[in-house]
């Protein structure tokens, strides 16, 4: 009886289709040893990876507006502090009044900041009794009252020598005048006493001030035998003791605080070329055998560089942050060998005289295989100064950050891609303006990346020597 | 499903390892499964691939095959001998046979694939599983025929 071959099929299929056998005892042990469920996979990816990515962009975010908010605050103090010390400084450079302004009544320097430090009140009155200033010759004690507005005392007053001598030749039925803020006080000298008169630093309560304590200069051949009563040694400058009502002047001047250091941004490009020395270690596949596997070039398994520029914000003396964008690109080149999939010759052994035995032969294929993954990525870094006290030579600093980068070229898995960098810098000043930066550093892929075939995945990190410039604007 | 990785492997050992792996697989991906009520197949064809994933692991390398049993046979009524051979008997048959013979036979005669599906699945071409499927049964007769309980009344 013969039997179509669907038959014999459908007798084995019966057979063997529902055929039962026990796993043994431990099977459930093992499968449960060696199962790990994945979680279900949610929009968005794991809950710990959307939070370590909140955090970072969080992060990388409040390191941008607290430098933007830094630096907009120190530029704005320091403008109006620098603007005030600097005018300040020409002021006191120069002498402390001309004898065409004390004749002609012009405002001097020391007036105009005595004006700027008084109330508009006292200044309104102030000028208002300039006509008898303007007519009387006086001499100003501008170095005293320098030293008010800038809380230094000066060792020696400054005194208008040019004053002393017009003053000489005023009459002797010339007054000496003193006024005061808010009232004027006047008291009279003969010229044969004293020679020279000072203008009284503005204050706001009346105080005569007796010339002995506020007058330095005179005339020496003059006073001696007189009644004006001196208790220094002829020949030396006499201590000026100002009175204690010009405290009050000392307080209402505004307090000048040391020049600090303009908080500008600077500008920096680098790039970087990177090199990595891991060997790739491929993946099993299942139908892929590879073996003999060796990067393309001798040095590196993998090149690529980095280009990057942005600005670089100064937080204080020591610490900076840059914030750059980047463009990255890693390149990959191996060979490996792997069994062509079909054979090109057979062996053919006779093993009796009915039996042959055929082995297909298969021969090695070299294969190279070359990838690229280009990024953009945006870039945050914190940057360290080691030798802030230096103001010379080469400055030492470290820097460390991060960026995402997202995939514009390349094939991977992740489409975004962080990267972690660090590096040790030394800067150079080249120019005024212009300074060399080398850093030796290292970047690192938080994802890893794999090949078209993926043949490896790897997470790869890289190292380079970071050559950038950096320009104060 | 022991059973069904029996089929698919050489030996009892391997068909442990091949269980195994193939209930971590279901484990794995079990939240993956759409239709619930259909979960016994579904369970099916995780073991099937794991079977062949195997196959390609660990004896895709093996570039011998067995010629020798691949010889012409004639076509003879194997309904008495398959009926009264055990089926312990007949799975050991099929162990027996080369690793891409017994694939392709349990693929498209215990399973019912298609030469199509399994073309695809085992990554050969529809012509080598229809080739492998004959030598396949070829080979199953022949040693049918070795053990004695084959008919020899037709001849």
């Amino acid at each position: 009886m013969a039997t179509t071959e669907d038959e014999w099929e459908s007798l084995f299929r019966k057979r063997l289709e529902n055929y039962e056998s026990e796993p043994d005892e431990g099977a459930l042990e093992r499968i449960l040893g060696g199962a790990n469920p994945t979680p279900v996979a949610k929009p968005g990816g794991k809950l710990g990876d959307r939070i370590a990515w909140s955090l970072g962009v969080l992060a990388i975010l409040g390191m941008l507006t607290f430098g933007v908010w830094q630096y907009q605050t120190l530029s704005a103090h320091t403008l109006t502090t620098a603007e005030t010390a600097v005018a300040a400084k020409n002021e006191m450079a120069q002498p402390a009044v001309s004898p065409e302004a004390a004749v002609s009544g012009k405002t001097s320097v020391d007036e105009r900041v005595a004006n700027a430090a008084i109330p508009a009140e006292t200044r309104t009155r102030r000028n208002s009794t300039r006509a008898s200033k303007t007519v009387k010759p006086l001499v100003e004690i501008g170095g005293v009252r320098t030293a008010a507005f800038t809380g230094k005392k000066p060792s020696q007053p400054v005194l208008n020598q040019s004053a002393l001598v017009m003053d000489n030749r005023q009459t002797a039925e010339d007054q000496v005048v003193i006024e005061t803020g808010n009232r004027l006080n006047v008291k009279t000298y003969k010229t044969d006493e004293v020679n020279s008169t000072f203008a009284q630093v503005p204050h706001s309560t009346p105080v005569n001030i007796a010339p002995e304590l506020v007058n330095p200069a005179l005339d020496w051949r003059l006073i001696a035998g007189k009644e004006v009563r001196l208790s220094f040694p002829v020949g030396t400058l006499p201590t000026v003791i100002a009175p204690i009502a010009d405290l009050a002047v000392a307080d209402l001047a505004p307090v000048i605080e040391p020049v600090r250091l303009v908080a500008k941004p600077a500008f920096y490009a680098s790039f970087t070329p990177l090199y990595t020395f891991r060997q790739v270690t491929p993946t099993l596949q299942d139908n892929v055998v590879m073996e003999k596997i060796r990067p393309a070039k001798s040095l590196s398994a993998r090149t690529g560089y980095r280009i990057q520029a942005g600005f670089e914000f100064p937080i204080s003396q020591v610490f900076g942050l840059r914030v750059s964008a980047a463009y990255q690109m890693l390149q990959q080149e191996m060979t490996y060998s792997a069994r062509a999939l079909r054979s090109d010759s057979s062996r053919v052994e006779w093993v009796d005289p009915q039996t042959i035995k055929l082995t297909p032969l298969y021969k090695s294929e070299e294969h190279h295989v070359k990838n690229t993954w280009q990024y953009v990525a945006l870039s945050a870094e914190g940057r360290l100064r080691l030798n802030p006290g230096q103001t010379t030579g080469l400055r030492h600093y470290i820097s460390a950050g991060g960026s995402v980068g997202y995939l514009i070229g390349g094939r991977s898995n992740q489409q975004w891609q962080p990267f972690l960098q660090a590096s040790y810098g030394i800067e150079r000043q080249l120019t005024n303006k212009l300074r060399l930066q080398v850093e030796p550093g290292i970047l690192y892929n938080l994802h890893a990346i794999n090949d078209n075939s993926k043949c490896f995945s790897v997470r790869p990190y890289s190292y380079g020597l970071v050559i950038g410039l950096r320009w104060q604007l | 499903m022991m059973g069904l990785c029996r089929r698919y492997a050489h030996s009892r050992p391997e068909a442990e390892d091949m269980f195994q792996e193939g209930f971590i697989r279901i484990f794995q991906q079990i939240h993956t499964i759409e239709q619930p009520e259909r979960l016994l197949n579904w369970m099916k064809r995780v073991m099937v691939n794991t079977a062949i994933n195997w196959y390609h692991k660990h004896h895709h390398e093996q570039s011998e095959t067995d010629y020798e049993e691949a010889w012409e046979t004639s076509n003879t009524d194997h309904n008495d001998i398959l009926a009264r051979i055990s089926t312990e008997e007949l799975l050991v048959l099929v162990q027996e046979l080369a690793d891409g013979y017994r694939m392709v036979f349990n693929l498209y005669v215990i399973d019912g694939y298609t030469h199509l599906e399994i073309s695809q699945m085992m990554g050969i071409s529809e012509g080598t599983s229809k080739s492998q499927l004959a030598r396949a049964k070829e080979v199953l007769k022949q040693k049918l025929k070795k053990m004695g309980i084959v008919s020899y009344g037709n001849y």
